[in-house]
């Protein structure tokens, strides 16, 4: 007889709880398709990226010449999502008429990185990744500089060369 | 007895109905736009609504065949406007850490995405929904691909001529395909290890082995009791997350503070990737020495398993409970019955 009882109160009890849980908002009317109702709303931030405004870049062989000060703003997370991201930078070529510097020489990294505001952990990166965090608290903000250094073997022809430094956050 | 019955389904029935929804997606609430360029999924399949990584990424099984689509808002945080365009790029899970490829490299993935649009103006602080469509052909084969959803902005040099400065945001995308339900996401912890680092911190090394089918988002909370004096310390967090692809070997690292006394500690490690845990509980004696390391133990496994959370977890418990209740109500006239 008291089971009779409890199961339906434990199931309202644990109805309530999910509500309550998923921060349900009610049905949703987001403009998607039929086919995908939404059903659910959930609050949540922006990953996001900026760079300084990019002053004219010169290489010089063997220094590691600072580009642009990159900052990630990760609004995404709470301490169960881990809010992790990764920055990869890449480069083409660069050309100034006949010459080439190939993009294998030149080399992107990241220095003098930190938390502008949150906290985090940053991890080891592999080669092609430039930065790796894993951001604890809401709106963490993490600043670096990339730099470009130059391989000392390929001795270029002095003069502007045109080309693309690419910054990926995931 | 049968109409209280049939009230304890309806409950059930309209429990899950809510909490679990059918079919669809979920979707995420407005916010101000960040600085610079920013992304954010805006919406999820609902079967995946527990999963935190579902929240960040679109992860899914399909089966082939099958076209699925998801919003992601793409935000400018300047105070003028940019110009956008947006393509699929490949990636790759390699050194612990999912990467998207150079430049537009595509993959067999990046040629089923399409975009609503490939390119917009996004005014100052505005944020635009655009809509990717993954197109699975009916006959792709079965296994996990990798892409990334982006936004690109391209930045000219300040002279007109030199080197372009190009920013990326994307949202990861795992998608698996093939027949039937989602392939297993398992992992084990093989070993831990401690060390101390070249500044002189005390560091846990777990070393993880990706046995499922899909890649795997590992974070991992370390706890330290037992220790010299009875002490306690924790819960530590690891250092990043380690993604892995399936059969990859990686590590999760805990770095701990340099006045922790050596040990020996048991040392208990979680780790979890979405709705899936593990942990292992070792005994570990910091080396005294900064760069070195200890010799790695083997660990005692258990008590992880798949996380039941929110929807999913309420709705086993109700069904549980159900379960329990029917039983009961059947057994109790045979246990007064006379003998």
């Amino acid at each position: 007889m008291k089971l009779r009882k409890i199961v339906p109160l434990t199931a309202a009890a644990s109805l309530a709880a999910g509500l309550s849980l998923f921060g349900v908002a009610g049905p949703a009317s987001a403009d998607v398709g039929p086919a995908q109702p939404v059903t659910f709303s959930v609050a949540s931030g922006a990953l996001s990226l900026s760079q300084t405004a990019a002053p004219a870049i010169t290489l010089v062989e063997g220094t590691a010449v600072a580009l642009p000060v990159t900052s990630v703003v990760d609004g995404r997370n709470d301490t169960a999502r881990s809010g992790a991201w990764t920055v990869t930078a890449d480069v083409t070529d660069l050309v100034a008429g006949a010459a080439t510097i190939p993009a294998d020489d030149i080399a992107i990294a990241a220095s003098s990185g930190g938390f502008d505001s949150g906290t985090g952990t940053v991890g080891t990166p592999p080669a092609d990744v430039l930065v790796s965090v894993t951001a604890d608290s809401i709106d963490s903000a993490y600043s670096f500089t990339p730099t470009a250094t130059l391989a000392t073997q390929s001795h270029p022809f002095s003069g502007t060369y045109e080309g693309t430094i690419t910054q990926t956050v995931v | 007895m049968r109409a209280t019955f049939r009230r304890l389904v309806l409950v059930l029935l309209v429990a899950g109905a809510l909490c679990v929804p059918a079919t669809g997606a979920w979707a995420q609430a407005d916010t101000e736009p960040v600085p610079g360029l920013g992304v954010r999924l805006l919406e999820g399949p609902a079967d995946n609504l527990d999963d935190p990584r579902a929240h960040d990424y679109v992860i899914d099984h399909v089966a082939p065949g099958t076209t699925i689509s998801r919003r992601i808002g793409f935000s400018n945080g300047d105070d003028r406007p940019i110009d956008l365009s947006f393509y699929a790029a490949a990636a790759d899970i390699g050194g612990d850490a999912f990467a998207v490829l150079p430049g537009r490299e595509g993959n067999e993935l990046t040629s089923w995405i399409t975009f609503s649009t490939d390119r917009t103006t996004v005014a100052s602080g505005a944020t635009v929904p655009v809509t990717v469509t993954i197109a699975v052909p009916s006959d792709a084969s079965t296994g996990e691909r990798y892409a990334a959803a982006l936004a690109e902005r391209s930045v000219p040099p300040p002279t007109g001529r030199g080197v372009t400065t190009v920013s990326r945001v994307g949202v990861r995308i795992y998608l698996s395909v093939g027949p039937g339900g989602a392939p297993r996401t398992t992992f084990s912890i093989d070993q831990m290890t401690a060390r101390r680092d070249h500044l002189g911190n005390p560091v846990v090394t777990a070393t993880v082995h990706n046995t499922g089918e899909r890649a795997v988002d590992l974070s991992g909370t370390l706890d330290l009791t037992n220790g010299p004096s009875s002490l306690t310390a924790g819960p530590f967090h690891a250092r990043g997350v380690a993604t892995l692809a399936p059969g990859a070997t990686g590590s999760v690292a805990v770095t701990l503070d340099t006045e922790l006394p050596r040990g020996p500690w048991d040392a208990h490690l979680t780790v979890v990737s979405g709705l899936t845990s593990e942990e292992a509980t070792t005994t570990l004696t910091f080396p005294a020495a900064k760069g070195s390391s200890g010799p790695p133990s083997s660990v005692s496994t258990g008590g992880g398993g798949p996380l039941l959370l929110g929807g999913a977890g309420l709705l086993a418990a109700l069904l549980t409970a159900a379960i329990a209740a029917l039983a009961w109500r059947r057994r109790g006239p045979r246990a007064t019955a006379p003998a």
